[in-house]
């Protein structure tokens, strides 16, 4: 059964604050072409955290860049079965190329990302700078 | 619960059922054929979120041999390999005559 997606509203509080801190990048036209992962974003007090969902991708075929500013995730996915003899008789998983960007939040540490892949998820770290962290003023 | 993307391959000694876990627990997974159904179920628990569930079924055709049946979870990608009895499989007939 498909069922089609009503479009979302766009100006939600939710969704303006993801496009203040993370705002989606509009693609190059070299990855126009590309699909898009779902991605969850956290806050912490020291640091964000992006999970992207990669399932069979491997490490090798994935490409983190920071430039600018800008925090890019592109990659590419091969055929789970590969081999003429396969006949696909239902097909839901998408292979090929994928992409997202985000703009990095003025408060993080850029030097200091972090990428881990495991399980099918990217988990980057992107930890929040020294002058950015919460600390207390004591009084004198 | 969440439903996984799923694709279904046929080769001539088996089937191939793939679905789409990223961020499954491995010791969580289930995969269970009974009475002429495949069911796969697996948890996910991330930090700082509820613990989420994989869950889907799916009817088989006849003429899968259960006991040589196989699943592998890697890179968050569940295979289950079930291999078809002899009977079924595709095999070429030799033509007879002259």
């Amino acid at each position: 059964m498909f069922v089609k997606l009503v479009q979302q509203p766009t100006d939600s509080t939710f969704d303006s604050l993801i496009s203040d801190l993370f705002g989606d990048r509009v693609s190059s036209p070299s990855l126009q072409h590309a699909a898009d992962i779902p991605v969850n974003i956290q806050e912490h007090s020291d640091r964000y955290e992006i999970a992207a969902e990669v399932p069979g991708v491997k490490k090798e075929d994935l490409r983190i860049t920071v430039e600018n500013g800008i925090l890019a995730i592109s990659g590419q996915r091969a055929p789970v079965v590969e081999g003429a003899k396969a006949k696909v008789l239902h097909s839901e998983i998408s292979t090929g190329r994928f992409a997202r960007s985000f703009v990095i939040p003025r408060d993080v540490d850029a030097a200091k990302l972090d990428a881990h892949l495991s399980g099918g998820i990217l988990t980057l770290t992107l930890p929040k700078s020294e002058a950015a962290l919460p600390r207390e003023i004591s009084v004198k | 619960m969440i439903v996984p993307a799923v694709s279904i391959y046929e080769m001539p000694d088996a089937f191939l059922v793939a679905a789409d876990m990223p961020g499954a627990e491995k010791g969580s997974i289930q995969v269970r054929a009974e009475s002429g159904a495949l069911s796969i179920r697996a948890k996910v628990s991330r930090s700082g979120e509820d613990v989420r569930v994989y869950s889907r079924r799916f009817v088989l055709t006849d003429g899968i041999d259960y006991n040589k049946s196989e699943a592998e979870f890697t890179d968050g990608v569940l295979t289950v390999r079930l291999p078809k009895t002899a009977e079924v499989r595709a095999r070429d007939i030799p033509v007879q005559g002259e």
